[in-house]
């Protein structure tokens, strides 16, 4: 008997643009669940030892820890963005050829934005200046 | 034929439209406590480790904080568990990552929240 044929060969098969986003959305969602793991460790470092704490803070405005930062942030928003593009494929919008081409490079462009947005509100503002994030 | 054994741990049809609708409520729910968040976490290096427990000892910046972190970590059960869905096929060992995700999600509420309430009390 002949071996059945092997689908989809995804080494030869150069991935369109709407699934690469599409595996990135699985892959920041699953970076992104790591992440919330961080936010206990840390509340908890605040309060059970807060020269600990006092380090991982040094630690977030060196380069790396800011760099590390600034990736989480551009994740949350890639993901939001892709999430609001499944939200508008769930009302049966935007699925044909020309909207799915055209919609990729509104999420790219949207989350690239909002990530430089929050950057130029937010550079060298500490939370105690003001009175929300 | 399917055996008790090989539909273990395969989402029944009814539970499955209802997992899809609560992953879009909390997205939706998501959106407005992500760039919340967002700008949290891009405030945070200005913020000296002095002045943090005490902005976040107020209500106003805990309770949207916990408020993230609880939707946040329901709605990535749901998507860790379609994930699994698709790439594990042990029912055993999808079982058990399943168990692992649950706890450590609750871990993550549990702790969030037992945290935010100490510095709540002690400022």
């Amino acid at each position: 008997m002949r071996p059945r044929p092997l689908s989809p060969h995804l080494q030869v098969y150069r991935l369109p643009l709407t699934a690469m986003l599409s595996i990135s959305h699985r892959i920041t969602g699953v970076m992104l669940s790591l992440g919330l793991l961080a936010i206990p460790a840390l509340l908890l470092m605040m309060v059970l030892a807060p020269k600990g704490f006092a380090l991982v803070q040094a630690g977030l405005v060196s380069l790396p820890g800011k760099s590390a930062l600034w990736l989480w942030i551009y994740a949350l928003y890639f993901h939001a963005c892709h999430g609001i593009r499944h939200l508008v494929w769930d009302s049966l919008r935007g699925l044909d050829k020309r909207h799915l081409q055209r919609h990729n490079l509104i999420e790219l462009g949207l989350s690239v934005f909002l990530t430089i947005g929050t950057f130029l509100l937010t550079d060298g503002r500490s939370l105690s200046s003001g009175s929300s994030p | 034929m399917l055996t008790r054994h090989s539909t273990r741990n395969i989402t029944r049809p009814a539970k499955a439209t209802k997992d899809w609708l609560k992953e879009r409520i909390t997205a939706l729910a998501l959106i407005p406590l992500t760039v919340w968040f967002a700008c949290f976490l891009a405030r945070l290096p200005a913020t000296s480790a002095r002045e943090l427990p005490e902005w976040l000892s107020r209500p106003l910046h805990s309770l949207p904080l916990l408020a993230f972190i609880f939707i946040s970590a329901y709605h990535a059960e749901l998507g860790l568990h379609a994930v699994m869905d698709d790439y594990v096929h042990g029912p055993r060992i999808k079982g058990c990552g399943l168990l692992v995700i649950r706890l450590a999600l609750l871990g993550v509420l549990l702790l969030s929240a037992i945290a935010l309430f100490s510095l709540y009390q002690t400022h």
